[in-house]
């Protein structure tokens, strides 16, 4: 139990994120958020616009950032949740999601055996792609760039339980539409 | 299968090592016994693996040329324009000055109400004869004449006739019974000849909380409102009183006081 001394002690003020220390974390942080950027949302543009979003709030709001975690942290839990907007309202409104597959296939020498390996990676970034938005971060962030669970709702900013829904969805219909679509090209090419 | 139900939703979380440890052992226990759940967690199992290869995309160098700049350029202070003449009335139009705005018109709008409630100055020179004013019942211009140092001293120590003072009094208290403005004239009256009234020059509401403002400069309000005088002990005090003689105001209060 803290005592009564401890609770009136004076808690200095928490460091605010300095213009040096923002000025690194943008060097350091650009490429992997632009990359989680684009993974989300599939568009180079769009992706380059909500990083830069994400940086510019992150320094807007440094006063509310806490200690106990990194400040790129926060940044990409704001990244996050901008690509989620993003891709909601875009789903509302917009036109179906576009997808610029060249910067997520790379381009290497082309002997037969990688064609199909290229060929199931892109159909399952378009499989990933058809997900609602939230399923899809979800899915994402746990499979691909390989956060826990834990880390995952923290980003997302739900529990965890609400992550492992999401997660089982997402891995549900990605699932069923890998096995159609390997399916349908076992019998083509038979 | 109906058991198979029952663990359909765990399957996939099974594959990824994400259950805990007694559910796991469930559905493992499960699994050694279906071959059709093992072939989906094995799909769960390849589908995660494809996904965990999948190569993160590529970032051409131009996606990220000016991206630091347009960043720095949106964080950057704005340039302060430099002040101009009238900017305070903008200044003072602010949302922040709202309540200060609000302020000012109920004080403005009380200052209004107060002066609705001054009294107005009595004109002319304040009466020097008591005889006269007792004789026309004139009990405003007897309580200024109270209020003048110069007229109070001819008023509390000029004799008149028992018989007079006590008809007007007793007229007065009478008719203070039933008429509330009469009442408070006597106060007011009793507490100018006492002098241990207020020293206003109106009795009204607002006069008693803020103070009256007259021609001589403003009045603050007593601290605390002294109470009239006893209109009983008055009456009692004039029954006693001979017939025939004179009297002066002075003489009934100041036994009193």
């Amino acid at each position: 139990m803290p005592s009564l001394n401890s609770f009136f002690q004076f808690k200095a003020p928490t460091p605010v994120l300095t213009e040096r220390a923002f000025a690194e974390l943008l060097e350091q942080q650009q490429r992997p958020l632009l990359g989680t950027a684009l993974r989300l949302v599939g568009n180079l543009e769009e992706a380059k616009d909500l990083a830069q979003i994400a940086f510019i709030k992150l320094w807007q709001h440094r006063q509310r950032l806490q200690t106990e975690r990194p400040a790129h942290f926060y940044l990409r839990r704001i990244l996050v949740n901008l690509c989620i907007d993003h891709l909601r309202r875009k789903g509302k409104h917009g036109p179906a999601l576009e997808f610029e597959e060249e910067f997520f296939i790379p381009a290497s020498s082309n002997p037969q055996q990688q064609l199909e390996a290229k060929e199931t990676q892109t159909r399952l970034w378009q499989c990933l792609n058809a997900l609602p938005s939230k399923q899809k971060a979800a899915l994402l962030l746990r499979e691909v760039e390989g956060h826990t669970v834990a880390e995952t709702a923290e980003l997302l900013s739900c529990s965890q339980n609400t992550v492992l829904v999401n997660l089982h969805l997402a891995r549900k219909k990605v699932k069923e539409k890998m096995q159609q679509w390997l399916l349908a090209t076992e019998q083509s090419s038979s | 299968m109906p058991r198979c139900e029952k663990f359909k939703t765990q399957l996939a979380l099974y594959a990824n090592g994400e259950l805990p440890a007694k559910q796991r052992e469930r559905v493992a226990a499960h699994l050694a016994l279906c071959p059709s759940c093992r072939a989906e967690v094995e799909a769960y199992r390849q589908l995660a693996e494809r996904m965990h290869d999948l190569p993160s995309p590529t970032i051409p160098e131009h996606a990220l040329r000016g991206f630091t700049q347009a960043i720095m350029d949106q964080i950057a202070p704005r340039q302060r324009r430099r002040p101009r003449a009238f900017d305070f009335i903008s200044h003072l139009f602010r949302p922040r000055w709202r309540y200060a705005w609000a302020t000012a018109a109920m004080v403005a709008l009380m200052f209004v109400l107060g002066l609705w409630y001054v009294p107005l100055e009595r004109e002319g020179p304040p009466a020097r004869k008591l005889a006269p004013l007792l004789q026309a019942r004139a009990w405003d211009k007897l309580y200024y004449g109270l209020l003048e140092k110069e007229t109070r001293a001819l008023l509390l120590h000029e004799p008149v006739p028992t018989e007079l003072l006590k008809t007007a009094l007793v007229e007065l208290l009478k008719k203070g019974e039933r008429d509330l403005r009469m009442r408070a004239g006597l106060q007011r009256l009793l507490s100018a000849v006492t002098g241990r009234g207020s020293k206003l020059r109106d009795d009204s509401p607002s006069a008693k909380i803020m103070g009256v403002i007259t021609a001589r400069g403003y009045i603050p309000a007593p601290r605390k409102l002294v109470r009239g005088y006893d209109a009983n002990v008055l009456l009692r005090e004039l029954a006693k009183l001979p017939d025939g003689a004179e009297v002066t105001l002075a003489e009934i209060v100041n036994e009193k006081d």
